[in-house]
């Protein structure tokens, strides 16, 4: 007999003593006190034990970071999205079309990391209703097709109600070969700029993205990444920067916390 | 047991430091090897992370393994304030929990939804967003929890829900807007939207045309980070739970009722 199998016999062993000592239980300890020995029971056995957790000044009701924008350091979006658009600054080139507004500090992605490759920018403002100032901006209908080699749109589609209806737009306006960056988040925090028009309708997972994107560009022109953790997230929902944290903290990865949804999608044609 | 403050959390987390420590020499090593080392670090300027600065949850089963998870603890919230609602003919999703738990006795038919399986205490099987064969107008309360989000066209499932309330029916659904993700890896079933306030009110208005809907948002910072690492609602400070903060919308309940017949 090998380790193994040794091993294996005595966890199916364990396991037969656990449920008959279970069973001796039910039958000798009377219902409410057994369920009062079930929540001692869990709250001993779980590490950290349960209500030992402190969760510091992360555990306040409102944000540690007052105010998001710029106060502490780089919001942690900022530092994903930075991130995502420099790993693909090559696709910056040719006329391209970047959502505004073109705000002071931060500027254009176009701008700053397209150099002498971009040879026009366009900016595209939301279209908020005037009438309704709290409703969402309305999918912009009238871009020119098959024109722009570069569209960017950091943390805009999720203020649109209809995503699918946004993303088709903005695939018609691309010119053939030409590429599409997109972020959207994946845990929601509004920032001051999207509180004035209502804030955002959604956030997007990785899932979707794919989904959304592969529907008008297929799904093989289609890249998406989702980084983020736990602490990532958490740090993010508090207005906390990335300068709180180290380089490791901030590239680990978690597939279930997405602080950041990331997008690459190429039209099919030229050479791309 | 509660961590009203900072306070206290660093002294029972320094209470634990001391008993790993005394683990440690007391126990064999390839237990001991097992625990994980108390770390409490804070940032250059004096922000207190506490426990928190790790990147990986505490708890990988959403806090059930500790207690109520965050978002269970405001559903609860929110069916307990529109309980008034669940009687007569009630439909809800995968079990019949809720309407046990909020509707009693004013229950008279509890049906029970499932997408593909009758499994036991299943009454219909079908796909709230697709095609089914779900009668129309027969219930008075549809009942549908945190499942909307993992349809990609979830406005396809309100009308459904929609159209099989009787008039005067009432919808009572629940989604998450901050939450973990989850999903198969293949990607054929998983989270598709986070929600806002915004989306939910206008998602179940595009159905609900003129008729009443509220939409109520739970949640705060607090709660929302203790929710992402998995820790328990029992774990927390009934303030950070109920001070609200729409900026962090950790679940919104959504009230749709369908008008009276004309």
């Amino acid at each position: 007999m090998d380790n193994r199998e040794s091993e294996r016999r005595e966890f199916v062993a364990s396991g037969r003593r656990t449920m008959l000592l279970r069973r001796a239980a039910r039958l000798a300890v009377p219902g409410p006190l057994r369920r009062r020995l079930a929540g001692t029971v869990i709250r001993l056995t779980r590490w950290p034990p349960v209500g030992s957790v402190s969760l510091g000044d992360l555990g306040r009701a409102r944000p540690v970071g007052r105010d998001r924008d710029l106060d502490r350091g780089t919001p942690i979006d900022s530092y994903y999205i930075d991130r995502f658009m420099a790993a693909n600054s090559s696709d910056i080139r040719g006329r391209v079309l970047e959502f505004g507004p073109d705000r002071e500090g931060r500027g254009l992605y176009a701008r700053r990391l397209g150099g002498d490759r971009v040879s026009l920018i366009e900016i595209l403002d939301l279209e908020l209703n005037d009438d309704a100032p709290d409703e969402p901006p309305t999918v912009p209908e009238s871009l020119p097709p098959g024109t722009f080699d570069c569209i960017i749109a950091t943390h805009a589609l999720q203020l649109f109600l209809d995503v699918p209806a946004a993303v088709r737009s903005l695939h018609r306006a691309l010119a053939p070969g030409g590429v599409m960056l997109a972020t959207a988040p994946g845990i929601p925090r509004p920032s001051g700029r999207e509180l004035a028009g209502g804030g955002p309708c959604w956030s997007l997972t990785t899932l979707s993205a794919r989904r959304l994107f592969g529907a008008c560009f297929g799904a093989r022109q289609v890249h998406v990444e989702g980084p983020g953790t736990v602490l990532t997230a958490s740090m993010f929902l508090h207005g906390l920067a990335a300068e709180d944290l180290t380089r490791v903290e901030l590239e680990a990865e978690d597939r279930d916390y997405e602080v950041i949804v990331a997008v690459r999608a190429a039209r099919a044609g030229g050479s791309t | 047991m509660r961590v009203p403050d900072h306070r206290t959390g660093a002294s029972a987390a320094n209470v634990l430091g001391a008993l790993g420590r005394a683990a440690q020499r007391m126990l064999p090593g390839r237990l001991t090897a097992r625990i994980p080392k108390p770390s409490r670090q804070g940032t250059a300027d004096g922000l207190d992370l506490g426990d928190l600065r790790r990147t990986t949850p505490i708890s990988g089963d959403w806090g059930f393994d500790r207690g109520t998870p965050v978002d269970r603890y405001y559903i609860h919230d929110f069916l307990h304030a529109n309980a008034a609602s669940i009687h007569g003919r009630i439909l809800e999703v995968d079990t019949d929990e809720y309407t046990r738990t909020f509707g009693g006795s004013r229950v008279t038919i509890s049906d029970v939804l499932h997408l593909s399986e009758r499994l036991p205490g299943v009454t219909m099987v079908g796909d709230l967003a697709g095609d089914n064969d779900i009668p129309s107008e027969v219930f008075d309360c549809v009942i549908v929890t945190q499942t909307l989000h993992l349809i990609y066209e979830p406005a396809a499932a309100v009308r459904t829900i929609h159209r099989i309330l009787k008039p005067g029916g009432v919808a009572l659904a629940t989604f998450p807007g901050i939450s973990k993700i989850t999903g198969d890896p293949e990607g054929r079933w998983g989270y598709f939207w986070g929600f806002t306030a915004m989306s939910a009110r206008l998602l179940f208005a595009g159905q609900f045309a003129g008729e009443r809907v509220d939409v109520t948002a739970y949640g705060t910072v607090g709660s929302a980070t203790a929710f992402l690492y998995g820790l328990a609602a029992e774990e927390l400070d009934p303030e950070l739970l109920e001070r609200h903060d729409k900026n962090c919308q950790l679940l919104l309940g959504v009230r749709a009722v369908k008008g009276a017949a004309p």
